[in-house]
This record gives C-alpha cells, sequence and structure tokens, in this order.
C-alpha cells in the first residue's frame, strides 16, 4: 500500500518536474550589446578580416527526418551567416576591411572559420574561431542563442538579424581580444600577411622574409625596403587580390540579399513549427505520465466494500480515466510528427529557392578564382623577369606551384 | 604513267623539303629563342621573313606562344590563334589567329583566341589585328570578353583576355610584346621572357615593367566589368528595411582605371579594396568625402541630382568622385558621366 503510494507520488513528482524542466518559448530573445568605435582609429592599427564560408556541420550519417538537419538549407547558411558577421563587424568601426573570403589561402591579417552546430529558427548554436596571419590562435567559442516570438515580429528593427546576438557577441569577444595586443605586434601581423602575399607572388624575391620560429609560429626574418621598387609592384597587385575579393564580395552580397527574404520566412515558420513540435511532445509526455499516474493511484486504493460499492466504482472509473489518458497522450504523440513534416516541406520549399542561388555563387567564385589566380601566375612569372633583369640572378624556381599556404603555422587550440 | 608520276611526286617532296629548310634558317636568323614559349612574355619576336613580325605571343600559355617563338613570322600569329580556338571557343580562336597573325600584333589575338568566348576571341583578335600598334586596346578587349566568355561554351574558370597588345614592329625595331593576357588555369607552359636582339638589359626592365603596367591595367579593366555587370543585378533590401546590411557594403574601390583601359595604357592606377572608398592615385587625392560636411557635399552635388538610395557602384563611385573633386569643370564632366549612367538627361 506504501509502495503504491510513494509510486503514484513519484509519477506525479516527475510529471510536474518535466513540465517544469522542459525548454519553454520566449516571448522576447535575449540580446547583446554590439561595441562601437566611439573615436576613429588610426588606419595603421586596424587589422582586415577575412570571414570563411561556414563549415555546414551536417553529421556524416544525417537523417533529415529525424535531425531536421537539411543539408541544402544548412548549405545556403553557410554563406549567408559570414556575410551577416562581415556586416555586423564592418559597423564596429574596429577593423580595416572586412570581407569573405573564399578561401584560407587568401591574404587577410585575421581569419575567421565557423561551424554551424545547430540552426533551425529557434536556436542557433555556431563555433566561431579566429586565427591571425601569423598562426597565432586567438580563440575558438560556442555562440548560442534563443530567438523569440519578436524576433520575426514586423514591427522590429530590421537592421537586426534574428541571431543578432550571436554576432554581436562574436564582434565584442574579437573586439575584447585584440585590445590584448600590442600595437606592435598588430603591426607585425599585417607585415606577416603583407609578406606573405609577397612570398607568393614572387617567391625568389621575397621567399626567405618569413619563416618559422620555435614556437610555430610565422616570424618576420627580414623587411623589404620601403624603396624597393618591387615592394610597389607587389602592393599594386595585392590591391589587384583584395579588389578581386571585394568583387567577389559583391557576389555574395547579391547572394546575401537574393536569399534574406525566404531564409527569413524559412526561419519564421520553421521556428513555430519547431515550437510546436515541442510543445505538442511534452504535452503527450506529460498526460501519459499523469495518466499512468493515476492508474497507479488507483490501483493502490483498497475497497473493503463489496463489488458495486461506490468505492470500487470511483476505483475502476479512475483506472480507465487514467487509460483512456495515456492512450490519448500516444495519440498526441504521434501528431507532433505532423509539424516535423510541416518542417520537412517548408524546408524543401526554401532549399528549391536558395539553392540555385548557392550553385550560381559558387560558379561565380570557382570562375572568378580561377581568372584571378591566371593572371597571378603571368604575373609571377614577369615578377620573375623583372627580378633576373634587376639582379642579374636567374635562379630556377617553379612558380607554377603557387606557394600560398607552403609556410603554415603549427595548429594550435 | 605510274613511273613519270611517282617521279613528279619525289621531285615536289624534295622541292617542297628544300623550301621548307631554307625557311627554317632563314627564320632561325631572326628569331629570339624563346625556350619553352614565353607564357607570360608575349610579343617576342618571331621572325624577320616578310616584314618580321613579332610572332608568338604568350595568350596566357598558348601554344602560339611556343610555336611562334620558335618558328616566327606568320607562323606564330595564326598558331596562336588556332591554338587559342581550341581552348577557349573556335571562333575566338579562328578569328584571333586570323587577324593577329595577318598584322603581326599576335597578342591581341591569342590572348582573345584564349579567352574563352567568342566575343573575347574576335574583339581581341580584331584590335590586335589593326596594326599591332594599338595591340593594348585589343588585349583588354579580348579580356573583358573572355570573362564573359568563361561562363559560356567552356566550363569551369577559362582564361580571359591578355591586356596588353603587341607593338608589332619589325624584328629589327624591336618589338615590344604583350603581356600576352591570361589564359586557362591548367595552363602548363613555363618560361621566361625573352630578351630581343641588341636590347639592353635596362631596357628589357622597361619593357618588362610596361607590360606588368599593363597587364595590371587590363586587369582593372576585366574586374570594372565584372563590377559592372554585378551591379545590374537589383538587390532586394526588403528584408532589412528598405536598406543594405552594414556600412560600407556593396562599395568596391575600383582603383584609377583611366589609363589603362584602350590604347594600352598603363593602368596602374591603385586600386583600393577598401569597402566604402574610392581609390584615388595619391598626387590626385582630394578631399575625401567622408571628411566632408553635409553642406560642403550639397554645395557641390547639382541640384538635378536625386538622392538615390538605390544606386550601384558604378553609381556610387561616380558620386564620390565628382563630390571630392576640387576643380569645378572635371566636377561637371563627372556630374555628367553620373548623368548619362544613370540616364538622367
Amino acid at each position: 500500500m506504501r509502495t503504491n503510494l510513494q509510486l503514484f507520488v513519484a509519477l506525479i513528482l516527475s510529471a510536474g518536474f518535466m513540465s517544469g524542466c522542459t525548454v519553454s518559448e520566449v516571448i522576447h530573445a535575449e540580446t547583446s550589446h554590439l561595441d562601437v568605435a566611439s573615436l576613429q582609429i588610426s588606419e595603421s592599427l586596424l587589422l582586415d578580416v577575412g570571414i570563411l564560408n561556414f563549415d555546414a556541420g551536417v553529421p556524416n550519417n544525417n537523417d533529415s527526418e529525424k535531425s531536421r538537419i537539411y543539408p541544402e538549407v544548412r548549405m545556403a547558411e553557410a554563406r549567408y551567416l559570414p556575410y551577416h558577421i562581415k556586416t555586423t563587424l564592418q559597423g564596429t568601426g574596429f577593423w580595416g576591411a572586412v570581407r569573405v573570403v573564399p578561401s584560407p589561402d587568401v591574404s587577410t591579417d585575421i581569419l575567421v572559420s565557423g561551424v554551424i552546430d545547430q540552426s533551425d529558427g529557434e536556436f542557433i548554436t555556431v563555433r566561431l574561431k579566429a586565427v591571425d596571419a601569423t598562426g597565432q590562435f586567438w580563440f575558438e567559442n560556442s555562440y548560442t542563442m534563443q530567438t523569440g516570438i519578436s524576433s520575426y515580429a514586423e514591427y522590429r528593427d530590421k537592421t537586426q538579424d534574428p541571431y543578432q546576438k550571436v554576432f554581436n557577441d562574436f564582434a565584442n569577444d574579437l573586439h575584447t581580444h585584440v585590445l590584448t595586443i600590442e600595437p606592435q605586434d598588430v603591426a607585425r601581423i599585417r607585415q606577416v600577411s603583407e609578406l606573405k602575399f609577397f612570398g607568393d607572388m614572387a617567391p625568389d624575391v621575397f621567399g626567405e622574409h618569413l619563416a618559422l620560429n620555435d614556437e610555430g609560429r610565422i616570424a618576420v626574418q627580414r623587411l623589404p625596403a620601403e624603396n624597393d621598387p618591387m615592394v610597389d609592384r607587389m602592393r599594386q597587385i595585392r590591391e589587384r587580390d583584395r579588389l578581386v575579393v571585394d568583387t567577389l564580395n559583391e557576389h555574395y552580397a547579391n547572394f546575401y540579399y537574393g536569399i534574406a527574404l525566404p531564409y527569413e520566412g524559412w526561419r519564421k515558420r520553421t521556428r513555430e513549427q519547431s515550437v510546436a513540435y515541442r510543445q505538442t511532445r511534452q504535452s503527450a509526455m506529460r498526460r501519459a505520465l499523469i495518466g499512468a499516474a493515476v492508474v497507479v493511484g488507483s490501483a493502490s486504493i483498497s475497497t473493503d466494500g463489496g463489488y458495486y460499492s461506490a468505492e470500487r466504482i470511483a476505483k475502476n472509473v479512475a483506472i480507465n480515466k487514467g487509460w483512456n489518458t495515456i492512450i490519448n497522450s500516444f495519440r498526441q504523440y504521434r501528431s507532433a510528427n505532423i509539424h516535423r513534416e510541416e518542417i520537412k516541406e517548408l524546408s524543401e520549399s526554401f532549399v528549391a529557392e536558395a539553392a540555385p542561388m548557392v550553385v550560381q555563387v559558387q560558379g561565380e567564385t570557382l570562375r572568378l578564382t580561377g581568372t584571378a589566380e591566371a593572371q597571378y601566375e603571368s604575373w609571377r612569372k614577369l615578377l620573375r623577369d623583372i627580378y633576373e633583369t634587376e639582379t642579374g640572378f636567374a635562379e630556377i624556381i617553379q612558380v607554377s606551384d603557387p606557394s600560398r599556404g607552403q609556410l603554415q603555422p603549427q595548429p594550435t587550440g | 604513267m605510274s613511273v613519270i608520276s611517282r617521279t613528279n611526286e619525289i621531285r615536289l617532296a624534295l622541292r617542297a623539303g628544300f623550301l621548307s629548310t631554307f625557311a627554317v634558317l632563314l627564320l632561325g636568323g631572326c628569331a629570339v629563342s624563346m625556350g619553352t614559349g614565353g607564357s607570360s612574355g608575349g610579343g617576342m619576336p618571331g621572325g624577320s621573313s616578310g616584314g618580321g613580325m613579332p610572332g608568338g605571343s604568350s595568350g596566357g600559355g598558348m601554344s602560339g606562344g611556343s610555336s611562334g617563338g620558335s618558328s616566327g613570322g606568320s607562323s606564330g600569329g595564326s598558331s596562336g590563334g588556332s591554338s587559342g580556338g581550341s581552348s577557349g571557343g573556335s571562333s575566338g580562336g579562328s578569328s584571333g589567329g586570323s587577324s593577329g597573325g595577318s598584322s603581326g600584333g599576335s597578342s591581341g589575338g591569342s590572348s582573345g583566341g584564349s579567352s574563352g568566348g567568342s566575343s573575347g576571341g574576335s574583339s581581341g583578335g580584331g584590335a590586335g589585328g589593326s596594326g599591332g600598334a594599338a595591340g593594348g586596346g585589343g588585349g583588354t578587349d579580348g579580356g573583358a570578353g573572355g570573362i564573359r566568355g568563361v561562363s559560356g561554351p567552356v566550363p569551369g574558370p577559362g582564361g580571359s583576355g591578355g591586356s596588353g597588345g603587341a607593338n608589332g614592329t619589325d624584328c629589327e625595331g624591336g618589338a615590344t610584346g604583350g603581356t600576352g593576357g591570361w589564359g586557362g588555369p591548367d595552363q602548363s607552359c613555363d618560361g621566361s621572357v625573352g630578351q630581343y636582339p641588341g636590347e639592353s638589359e635596362a631596357d628589357r626592365k622597361a619593357r618588362l615593367e610596361k607590360t606588368l603596367d599593363e597587364s595590371v591595367g587590363g586587369f582593372d579593366e576585366v574586374l570594372a566589368e565584372e563590377q559592372r555587370e554585378i551591379s545590374t543585378v537589383g538587390r532586394n533590401t526588403e528584408g532589412f528595411g528598405g536598406q543594405e546590411g552594414g556600412a560600407g557594403s556593396g562599395r568596391v574601390g575600383l582603383g584609377s582605371q583611366g589609363s589603362g583601359g584602350s590604347g594600352g595604357g598603363n593602368g596602374s592606377g591603385g586600386a583600393s579594396g577598401e569597402p566604402g572608398s574610392v581609390a584615388i592615385p595619391p598626387e590626385e587625392k582630394q578631399a575625401s568625402i567622408g571628411g566632408m560636411s553635409d553642406e560642403e557635399i550639397k554645395s557641390r552635388t547639382p541640384e538635378d541630382i536625386p538622392d538615390l538610395v538605390s544606386e550601384d557602384i558604378v553609381a556610387k563611385q561616380l558620386r564620390e568622385a565628382a563630390i571630392s573633386e576640387s576643380d569645378p569643370d572635371l566636377r561637371e564632366r563627372l556630374w555628367e558621366e553620373y548623368r548619362s549612367y544613370n540616364d538622367l538627361n
């Protein structure tokens, strides 16, 4: 008798506990203030930031039905979110040029990369990492937030992305980190990124200006003379390299603006369905537990009277009610799948709209980077010829293989 | 009967062999060795027979470069063209080849051919063929055509047209080669730019520097064209409350390109990749628009210029260039350019 009562109480408590600890829907999402420069920072202290397209974070054996991760959606997000980080960082005034870069080999002072761990319109979790040109690991943090109903409201400030907190948090962290770096180290990072580019374009001239130090970081061995005409040429070419990336960013911007509305629509409706799915399942679980508690509790009531006694009748009715509740909860649990189906349809609809844009921007990236690399190749040869003419050296150096990335710092962090 | 025809055949073969040997010897006297065919050198003096045309153009690694260099003469031009055709598109190759070869300005022809599109080939070839002296224009046209052409018949990132053309003079005169443009990324030839007979180191360096400048200028042109195309895509900013998302987004510094256009100018203007800025060479740097007050900007903006929210990159740059220009005449010309670009006339 006592055991049955304890079980009854435990079931009631667990039902209450489950309803208490479940994730509830948020009305207003948490926000973060974005640190913005109040004064103009000297250009010599500004570092350029390159943001790689994110890793979509799709598991190897992904079952979209169960995980609700649709690879094509993630592919679109992996291009959309970096561009939004770019716009966020640009708005702070703490950085030089902020660009989305097509590969880690692009010359930049700081390289940001990221992995999307979760993104369903309601929750976003991204892991973001920052490394500078010397190979120094800055940090890697996981940023997460839950959006609210107001995050997608019509009246909201539409310059703020529903995931804006994540971007602001990252921008603030990046700024906090750069504040810990001495100005001379900032200058060194800039020198290294410049010399890496020079070494890539003219390895016979600048190939030995950088080397790995004992810590596995890229360090400057010597600096070229500022009045060296080769430096002028290299800077001229580097500007073109930046211009190529800027042009690419125009393609990325077209993608970003093109996909923004459908992506927001997908996020808004997917969030609604995700919330409904979760709530339906939780409600079903609670009902099942209450039903079970009622059955157990009713069964434990002792009925000393006859077969038609009021107590016995009440007990049977209660047990019956309990069972009905349990059965209904299973029905409700199954009905939650309707929302999952809805999410699937929403995702397929979004993919139909986004996939051609993703393919297009990928094609543009390949075309432009390929064209530029072919052009760089011819410049490499010209630069080598000029160098030979200037110095009389005619070293046989393989220039057909770009040395970008040859001097790789040892990974840390 | 068969014996007679057999004898005639042998006689004809011997004659042809003799002629070809003689031609090779003659060409060998003037041609400068190009190694494996300079891909970047372009416009090497190929041969002197028939006027000594700079035959070999690199065309970004086209085989025209090597065969032009070794055999020289008109064959340099034509083979540059035909190989351009094979990698870039038949119409581009053939027209580039024929006009480049015949006129001696092979750079335009071969680089146009290598650009992968019929428009690149034809315009590159045509301009290159117009005497070679204005090869820079040909190369530039080829480049612009090429970058478009890649998305057409040739899959993947093909080459773009070359920027410089050949100054098609004769062999003794010291032909100045074009840059040879930029071939497809799968180009495999290597080698260095040859040296002209009697050319000093200083001359060679000057020539190479000029070639580099022209090539950079041509590349600027190609990127400018690319950006013009991008800017034609309307951006729906509805999702951002009707304004573009971040500061500086959608604004690319194109740099000074005035001298990099047709005519083979050096195109060495500094291009600033900084978002939200227009690159102006230091010596021409005027007061930047960022440092101006609203009143000053207003006073420099004609009344008929509307405040276009949706103006594209080129229009923005024209606007900023006009506002930052201190010379009133030049400013008005820039505004005129702005008006015509935005169809405000």
